[in-house]
C-alpha cells in the first residue's frame, strides 16, 4: 500500500484533494482558524481549538535571605571556618535556595504560585527578602 | 477544665508540661495534633521540642499543621495558650504573637539557668509576680534569639506586651545577662490577647520541687487564672 501512496502522480493527488474537498475537510483549519491561529503561540490556538488550558512544565527558584542587618550566626561561624582553612575574604551571607517543579499555563502563573508559597511557607517575613526565578524544562 | 498540651512528631516537653500541671493540680493531656483539640479544652500549651526536626525553620512546619487553626481560634475565643521553648516558635510562626526566634548569636545550643525580669503584673502568666521581680527558669535552645523589626519592637513595647526579658541575678538588663542575642533582652512576649503568650524559657523544668526551682510555678498557674464564661 505505502509503495501505491509513494508512487502517486499529480493526477492522483489532485483526485485525493478533490475527494477532501467534497467531504469539506481540506480548508477546515484556515478556514475557521485564521483569526485566532497565532504562529508565535501554537499553545494558545490548541487550548482555543481543543477547549484544553495546555500546561508548560517549569522550574521556579525560590532564593530566601536574611533582610539586610538581620544577624547570621551561621554565616559568621562558616566565614570563620573558611579564615581558619587560609581564605582571605571579607564577608560571607547565606540564604536557602528551593527548586520547585511545577506545570502551569505560562510563566506569570507559575510565579504567582511560587510566590505564593514563599509568602506561606518558604520565608519569614519578619526576617528574610526572597525572590523567584522561573525557568521552563 | 483540662488543658490539651499538643504534641506534635518532635515535641519532647510535652510529657515535662503534663506534670508539671498535675502537680499544680491543673489537669491536663496530651493530644496529637493530627487528632485535633478536644471540646472542652480549656487551656493549650505547645510544648518545647524540635516538631519536624526544626526542619526549614524552628517550628515553621508545626505552625501550619491545621489543629494551629483550631488554636487560633480558641485564642480569639479566649483560651489561653502558652508556647513555651519550641512552641514558642510555633507561636510566632503561625502568627498567633509577633516577631521570630531565630539561630542565637553564639550559634550554639545553650542548655542553662537563667534570671527573667518580669515585665507586668497584670497578665494571667505573671499576676503571681510583681513587676520587676527576677525568676530563675532554665533555657535550652539553640534558635531562641528573637528578631523583629524596630518599627515592630517599639509597638510591642509601647503595648506592653513584652512579658520577660533576660536580666542578671538583681534584674539589670545587659548584653552579658542575654544568653543568645534577643533584641532587647526580650524572653517572652504576648499576643494580641493577654491569655496569648510565648517564652523561650521552660517554666514547667521550674515547677516540680524534686528537680530544682519553683519559679516557674506561677506562670503555670496562668491557665487557673484565666476566667472563662
Amino acid at each position: 500500500m505505502s509503495h501505491d501512496i509513494m508512487a502517486a502522480s499529480p493526477a492522483h493527488d489532485r483526485e485525493r484533494s478533490h475527494s477532501f474537498r467534497q467531504r469539506g475537510i481540506s480548508q477546515l483549519p484556515t478556514a475557521i482558524f485564521t483569526n485566532v491561529y497565532d504562529e508565535t503561540n501554537p499553545k494558545a490556538f490548541l487550548s482555543t481549538v481543543t477547549g484544553y488550558q495546555l500546561m508548560t512544565a517549569y522550574t521556579v527558584t525560590v532564593t530566601v535571605r536574611l533582610k539586610h542587618g538581620v544577624l547570621d550566626p551561621e554565616a559568621e561561624t562558616t566565614r570563620r571556618s573558611l579564615e581558619r582553612l587560609g581564605f582571605d575574604l571579607e564577608a560571607l551571607r547565606s540564604a536557602d535556595r528551593f527548586e520547585i517543579d511545577l506545570e502551569a499555563e505560562d510563566p506569570e502563573a507559575a510565579e504567582q504560585r511560587v510566590d505564593e508559597m514563599a509568602e506561606r511557607l518558604l520565608a519569614n517575613p519578619t526576617i528574610h527578602d526572597y525572590d523567584v526565578e522561573v525557568d521552563e524544562r | 477544665m483540662t488543658v490539651s498540651v499538643i504534641r506534635f512528631g518532635g515535641s519532647n516537653c510535652d510529657r515535662d508540661a503534663v506534670a508539671a500541671l498535675e502537680h499544680l493540680d491543673i489537669d491536663a493531656e496530651i493530644v496529637w495534633h493530627e487528632d485535633g483539640l478536644p471540646e472542652g479544652t480549656t487551656g493549650i500549651v505547645l510544648p518545647g521540642g524540635f516538631s519536624y526536626g526544626d526542619y526549614l525553620r524552628a517550628g515553621a512546619i508545626a505552625a501550619h499543621s491545621p489543629i494551629l487553626e483550631e488554636v487560633r481560634e480558641a485564642a480569639k475565643n479566649g483560651v489561653p495558650v502558652l508556647g513555651v521553648c519550641n512552641g514558642a516558635q510555633v507561636g510566632c510562626e503561625s502568627g498567633l504573637t509577633d516577631g521570630v526566634f531565630t539561630t542565637n548569636e553564639s550559634a550554639r545550643f545553650q542548655c542553662e539557668h537563667v534570671y527573667l525580669r518580669v515585665e507586668r503584673d497584670d497578665t494571667p502568666w505573671t499576676a503571681g509576680y510583681e513587676t520587676g521581680d527576677v525568676i530563675e527558669i532554665p533555657i535550652a535552645h539553640g534558635e531562641g534569639r528573637y528578631e523583629i523589626d524596630d518599627d515592630r519592637l517599639t509597638q510591642l513595647e509601647t503595648d506592653g506586651r513584652v512579658l520577660f526579658r533576660y536580666c542578671d541575678a538583681d534584674g539589670t538588663l545587659s548584653a552579658e545577662a542575654n544568653p543568645n542575642g534577643s533584641k532587647h533582652n526580650v524572653a517572652g512576649v504576648l499576643g494580641d490577647h493577654e491569655t496569648v503568650a510565648v517564652m523561650m524559657p521552660h517554666p514547667e523544668r521550674a515547677t516540680l520541687p524534686d528537680v530544682g526551682g519553683t519559679d516557674g510555678q506561677a506562670i503555670l498557674r496562668g491557665f487557673e487564672r484565666v476566667d472563662r464564661q
